[in-house]
């Protein structure tokens, strides 16, 4: 058992996007699509401080992440070992779903597999080498490692103190990538790119109206069967001749 | 028997019950049976591996023991999507072909029969409803060979199972766009619900209902007693007795003129070029086929051949010309039913000759033919057609000397079509 996460040290970070070519060229996404993103923001005011900062971001591989309940196939899971929101692309439909629900945009349609794709903290790299993001970082801004292990380095990272997690009062969903930094950084972060909680039309339909519908129709129509099945042995057998 | 009854749905006399008892009628055709039981399979698959594969708290409808022993069964859960798509294509596909090679002896038939609506059929369902939940002693009014409540199951298993195969269609192959997708799930979810709703009726009245036993054993060799029709689908016994339930003969239309047809044939070739970038062929397809069936016994010989081997290497069947050949047997089938022809295997000959030698001669026209064309680089429609509506001037010359040949060849043989 472990539970991956990330911080990300704004104090450190330039914005030189590295990051994301890295990321490119390890799964080849599609042109103009990013499992990883590096936004410049500012300079704006944050209380009486002027903030320039980058937003650097990819999926938080949540505790309670929104996608997962979204996907009806269930091929975005949590993985139970790891703790890293994995993408089973045998089940994946290409719906969209969990591209709605993620309150962060950190998931997207690839326009050719046609199946969701996102960070997924370099899975198969796992236990070899960092992400491609990590070590690619010129600064070290970008650390990875395991959250539950105590002495792990991440977690000496966390430990110091002055971490953030992009979240609102609102929007939590127990995000494991981590910020450092100074405070009106984060702040200029979230003010600029909310988190959102989204609910798609087709998957409100269907859960506030028609499931109960659906759901209740085909219930009583095998329930009314049974009765009818439990009447007539009640009732002994009889053949159709009485019919006249 | 009673003349009247034939007219009128009388109460039989003992000895008219146990005249009827005796024969048997039919009710089913082989192909209707076994299209039925076909799709209680799919049904049995696809409602099993569907309800496994939504596992999400947001949509399950399913206790999770049942997706944890489904997927136990299957190994992982991709074997279900799987199974799932691939029984669903195959049921799609035998689907499309019942509809298309079926359409007027089976399904016309039936969807006539099952979208009019009758008087008797409202006043069966309220009889039933009657009779269900009311407990009242209800006589049901005359039906045709599906009953009101048959009748209502099938008109949403008709409207369904269409909206059913396209909505699966766009989720397994993730067609358009994913806003469409996302509706397509949520659309196949109620369609699929509704015909369940009737599914359970459907099983309990077909398994345990003792009245409508006979149905069942109908739907299993074909046969129902007289007497079951006489009563449960009287509609259906009088028109089996006085003969009517044939449908009518309609005449083969007419051909079309050639200059209509030539002009069809034009624009169907500019479209042709324009979709796909070539032009018509077909001798094409039956050379490559037969590359193909050469290279499946001998791949040695036929890669060494030298005029074979060129084509043996670039995938002879993946050809435009192939994907053309197997349209214009589709498309000619399409046209027989439109045309109300029969399907049938004849040889075209004239009067005076045999069907031997008429093969004979075929053959060696054909061996004359099919060399003529290889040296030609085309037949007719591939030189003349498509070469001659770009104004290729090897197009255009052949098609001159095809009218050449071909006049030339009538005079000599023109008596084989006396």
């Amino acid at each position: 058992m472990a539970k991956y996460g990330m911080v990300i040290d704004l104090d450190r970070c330039v914005g030189c996007q590295a990051c994301m070519v890295a990321c490119k060229a390890q799964w080849q996404t599609p042109e103009d699509y990013f499992r990883t993103w590096v936004k410049h923001i500012g300079p704006v005011q944050i209380k009486d401080e002027m903030v320039f900062t980058s937003y650097v971001g990819q999926c938080n591989h949540c505790d309670n992440p929104p996608c997962v309940p979204a996907c009806p196939t269930q091929a975005t899971f949590k993985d139970t070992e790891t703790g890293i929101v994995l993408v089973d692309y045998d089940l994946c439909i290409g719906c969209g779903y969990c591209v709605e629900a993620c309150p962060y945009g950190a998931r997207f349609i690839n326009p050719v597999t046609k199946k969701v794709e996102k960070c997924d903290f370099c899975y198969p790299r796992l236990g070899e080498e960092d992400p491609a993001c990590v070590k690619t970082c010129i600064v070290s801004a970008k650390v990875f490692g395991d959250l539950e292990n105590k002495d792990s380095y991440i977690s000496k990272k966390i430990s110091e103190g002055n971490t953030y997690i992009i979240a609102t009062k609102e929007v939590n969903p127990g995000p494991n990538v981590y910020y450092k930094g100074r405070r009106s950084k984060i702040e200029a972060i979230i003010k600029n790119y909310p988190p959102e909680k989204k609910d798609t039309l087709p998957a409100k339909i269907w859960s506030n109206v028609l499931r109960p519908f659906v759901i209740l129709g085909a219930g009583a129509t095998f329930i009314g069967s049974l009765v009818a099945f439990l009447f007539q042995i009640n009732q002994g057998e009889k053949e159709g001749e009485d019919e006249e | 028997m009673r003349n009247e009854i034939l007219e009128k749905y009388l109460p039989l006399t003992p000895e008219e019950k146990e005249e009827l008892k005796k024969k048997r009628i039919k009710k089913h055709h082989v192909a209707t049976i076994f299209l039925h039981w076909f799709n209680m399979l799919v049904w049995l698959t696809e409602l099993i591996t569907g309800a496994a594969l939504i596992i999400s708290s947001n949509y399950i409808f399913v206790p999770r023991f049942f997706t944890k022993l489904v997927s136990d069964i299957y190994g992982t859960r991709g074997n279900i999507i799987r199974t799932h798509i691939f029984v669903g294509v195959v049921w799609a596909i035998v689907l499309i072909l019942y509809a298309l090679f079926g359409w007027r002896r089976y399904l016309k038939p039936t969807l006539k029969e099952i979208f009019g609506i009758t008087k008797d059929d409202i006043g069966w369902l309220v009889s039933k409803f009657e009779e269900v939940a009311l407990g009242k002693k209800v006589h049901y009014p005359p039906q045709d060979s599906y009953n009101g409540g048959q009748k209502l199951f099938a008109i949403v298993v008709a409207l369904m199972v269409p909206v059913i195969i396209i909505t699966g269609f766009i989720m397994a192959f993730h067609l358009l766009t994913p806003a469409l997708i996302r509706w397509a799930i949520i659309i196949h979810f109620i369609a699929v619900g509704l015909v369940v709703m009737g599914l359970s009726v459907h099983i309990y009245m077909a398994l345990l209902y003792p009245p409508e036993q006979e149905g069942l054993f109908g739907m299993i060799h074909g046969y129902i007693s007289e007497y079951f029709a006489y009563h449960h689908h009287y509609k259906f016994w009088r028109k089996k007795k006085k003969g009517l339930d044939k449908p009518a003969e309609l005449p083969p239309k007419k051909d079309l003129s050639p200059i209509k047809a030539g002009i069809f044939l034009g624009v169907v070739l500019f479209f042709s070029f324009y979709l796909t970038g070539f032009g018509l062929g077909s001798s094409g397809f039956v050379q490559r086929t037969l590359v193909a069936i050469f290279g499946a016994f001998a791949p040695e010989s036929v890669k060494n051949h030298p005029y074979m081997g060129h084509y043996w290497g670039v995938y002879p069947l993946w050809n435009f010309l192939v994907f053309m050949g197997f349209g214009v047997i589709i498309g000619t089938l399409f046209a027989m039913f439109l045309s109300n022809h029969k399907f049938r295997f004849r040889i075209e000959k004239g009067d005076k000759i045999s069907d031997i030698q008429r093969l004979i001669y075929a053959v060696i026209g054909g061996i004359i033919v099919g060399f003529a064309t290889r040296i030609a680089g085309g037949c007719t429609s591939s030189m003349a057609l498509s070469g001659g509506s770009v104004f290729s001037p090897g197009g255009w010359l052949f098609m001159i000397f095809l009218f050449v040949g071909g006049y030339l060849g009538a005079f000599f043989f023109r008596r084989l079509w006396k």
